[in-house]
């Protein structure tokens, strides 16, 4: 690799976040920016990436997963359920094996009755909602504030870094990821050389639970309170991850995927932080947001274009 | 013959006793079992579980019958929500409407379907909207609170604690209520010279959104010393208190909030909330009593109606023991005599200004004095 190509690869993917953050900093140098600031906004990334990380497998073989977000609540309603009983280790566990087993559910529909993914998630997501609507009544739980530390720093951050090396090694050196990769390249090739589409389709319902139910765990630590979602309010969720990935997907030319995920969220964080930071009124700040996503989008999918052109 | 004279005294006796019974049982219900829709935005939060609960208990206690319609997301969803109801064989509808727009409409449908119907936690802000759905026949009234007015009285107390930098979380704009609020708030900021420095406006945020909302005003704005919540319900305000905890800013930054939640007394006491107000679920039942007046045909007026109501403000711990112990807890706000005594069927006396008086006369106190 020539020096050239390298220096392109480091400085590619920490352009956007550097950028997005001189515009705002330059804007407001005295409200954007401080030390406790970027604190804050690398801990508000996390939760989102660890999302990402998990539909980013789905993404990667253009299988849409809209029912993440209800995965994730009614997961961490059951979970945060049974942390006022059985303290963190019932957070954890029970919320990641709830939403582990709601991915299995997604996967094996998909599985089972081969209709389109957005059609079986928004499904899914349907149910999950009136399931986390009726669970102890509908009501919101709220968790003691002695078990919140995974939601606060340290804790959020190692957690963060462990996920994210989990996510790393099963895509980069699992037979799994592998399998991803190449049913992502082309379906038909894959299959040519002998994997099980369909079946690492399931599979990657089943690992995106997993992150899901991690994330779910963080948000109840962090919120300290979930309350159940109806109405398909839950779709909302599962944008900014979206996003991340989208942008993830961008720089994987030029670093690992994972990485490109937690800048491509910690950019849109960045940019919602420095809206408010700049005191623009709440209408504003959602179209500044969309903006930059089709800005970005337009970019980066217009300039492949071009490439492909010469 | 004493054994059968016995038997037939048994006889005359268990009849007698059936009699009386079903007479009893006549009495305490009404005629009909009127069927009555509800266009809610849910029955299982905090707010809109508690209100399903009082008119399930009031129509348990009058014979009538509730339909919940949740399924709505937007203005025209609840156009649908209305007509599903009317479908269901709904005789009244009782719709929290998020706009006057809806409004028109909603009218003609009831109006052909012959259903009558009254807007809960509403009042119709726009003039030409009024006046088309006052002249209708089918359109009974509504029961609402000054929104404007307790926003403006969260303000000023803010004002009074010493805010003088107030963020504020509230809805997304077209949310009538959310809008009255935050029109007093902004008065509020105005007269007394407040700064509201920010804002984040989201109808469906989460405790974990909220958590987000709260750490960016307090990383971009040190002198932050207040917020203004238009609705905290659904973990809103809980993401709140969690944000400033985690920050060890609780009871430095101020809040003030509409809309109760539980665990009131144990925030109050620890400094995590300064002003509070709510316990507004009672607000359907009056407008739910001027349909059962007019299905009952004992209407209470011949026109169209308003019942206000007031807030209920919690200022410490014990104020908030006894909402929950005589308001909003295992006990209901009005008890079955009180519930039969608001409907003309069961009390001659009942009339809309007496109907008015009960719920302009609602407050922790009021509940207690009756209750205890």
């Amino acid at each position: 690799m020539n020096i050239k190509k390298r220096m392109r690869n480091m400085i590619v993917p920490v352009a956007m976040p550097v950028i997005v953050f001189l515009i705002f900093f330059i804007c407001q140098p005295k409200r954007f920016g401080t030390p406790e600031g970027i604190k804050i906004m690398l801990q508000q990334s996390v939760i989102n990436t660890i999302i990402g990380f998990g539909l980013s497998y789905n993404l990667l073989i253009d299988t849409w997963d809209f029912s993440a977000g209800a995965q994730m609540v009614l997961a961490g309603l059951i979970g945060a359920f049974y942390a006022q009983k059985m303290g963190l280790p019932g957070l954890i566990i029970i919320t990641i094996l709830v939403a582990t087993i709601l991915g299995t559910i997604t996967g094996s529909i998909y599985f089972v009755f081969k209709i389109p993914s957005i059609i079986v998630t928004i499904g899914a997501m349907l149910i999950y909602e009136s399931a986390g609507a009726m669970y102890h009544g509908g009501a919101n739980v709220t968790i003691p504030t002695e078990i919140c530390y995974l939601g606060k720093s340290p804790g959020i951050f190692v957690v963060g870094i462990v996920t994210y090396l989990l996510a790393y090694v099963i895509y980069h050196h699992t037979k799994f990821g592998y399998s991803v990769r190449s049913v992502g390249n082309g379906e038909d090739v894959a299959k040519n050389i002998g994997v099980n589409s369909l079946r690492v389709r399931f599979l990657c319902f089943i690992i995106g639970g997993i992150f899901v139910g991690i994330a779910g765990v963080l948000q109840v630590s962090y919120g300290g309170a979930i309350a159940p979602k109806s109405g398909m309010n839950t779709m909302g969720m599962v944008f900014p991850p979206f996003m991340g990935v989208f942008i993830g997907q961008y720089l994987e030319k030029y670093c690992d995927i994972m990485l490109g995920i937690f800048l491509g969220v910690f950019s849109m964080t960045m940019i919602n932080s420095g809206l408010i930071a700049m005191g623009l009124p709440g209408t504003l700040q959602q179209v500044v947001t969309g903006t930059f996503m089709i800005v970005f989008m337009a970019i980066s999918i217009n300039r492949e274009k071009a490439i492909l052109q010469k | 013959m004493k054994k059968i004279m016995s038997n037939i005294l048994i006889g005359v006796l268990l009849a007698m006793s059936l009699t009386l019974n079903v007479f009893a049982g006549e009495t305490d219900k009404l005629p009909e079992k009127y069927k009555i829709g509800c266009v809610i935005w849910s029955t299982v939060d905090e707010l809109g579980g508690a209100s399903a609960r009082l008119l399930d208990y009031a129509s348990e206690t009058l014979g009538c019958e509730m339909v919940y319609n949740t399924n709505i997301s937007s203005p025209e969803s609840q156009i649908t929500a209305t007509e599903n109801l009317i479908a269901a064989g709904c005789q009244a509808v009782l719709i929290c409407n998020y706009s006057d727009d809806i409004l028109p409409k909603i009218t003609q449908l009831c109006e052909e379907n012959g259903v009558y119907f009254a807007l809960i936690w509403r009042s119709i802000a726009n003039p030409e909207v009024k006046e088309f759905v006052e002249k209708s026949d089918y359109y009974l009234g509504n029961t609402c609170e000054d929104e404007q007015d307790i926003g403006y009285r969260m303000g000023e107390t803010l004002h009074n604690k010493g805010c003088e930098n107030i963020a504020v979380i509230t809805m997304e704009k077209g949310d009538a209520t959310a809008d009255a609020r935050d029109a007093g708030f902004n008065q509020a900021c105005e007269e007394y010279g407040m700064n509201r420095i920010s804002e984040v406006r989201n109808n469906t945020l989460t405790a974990e959104e909220t958590t987000k909302a709260v750490e960016n005003f307090l990383a971009s704005f040190p002198e932050l010393d207040g917020i203004f919540i238009t609705g905290g319900s659904n973990t809103i305000l809980e993401g709140v208190i969690q944000a400033l905890a985690l920050h060890e800013k609780t009871g430095e930054v101020k809040v003030a909030c509409v809309d109760f939640i539980s665990d009131l007394d144990k925030y109050i006491a620890e400094g995590a909330i300064d002003a509070i107000s709510g316990g507004h679920f009672v607000d359907p039942l009056f407008s739910y009593m001027l349909c059962v007046n007019k299905l009952a045909e004992t209407p209470l007026s011949d026109t169209c109606e308003t019942c206000h109501l007031n807030f209920v403000n919690l200022e410490s711990p014990e104020d908030a023991v006894n909402y929950y112990t005589y308001v909003e807890g295992e006990s209901f706000p009005y008890n079955e005599e009180e519930i039969r005594n608001m409907v003309k069927y069961f009390n001659a006396d009942m009339t809309i200004e007496e109907l008015q008086k009960i719920s302009e006369a609602y407050s922790v106190n009021d509940v207690v004095e009756r209750h205890q």
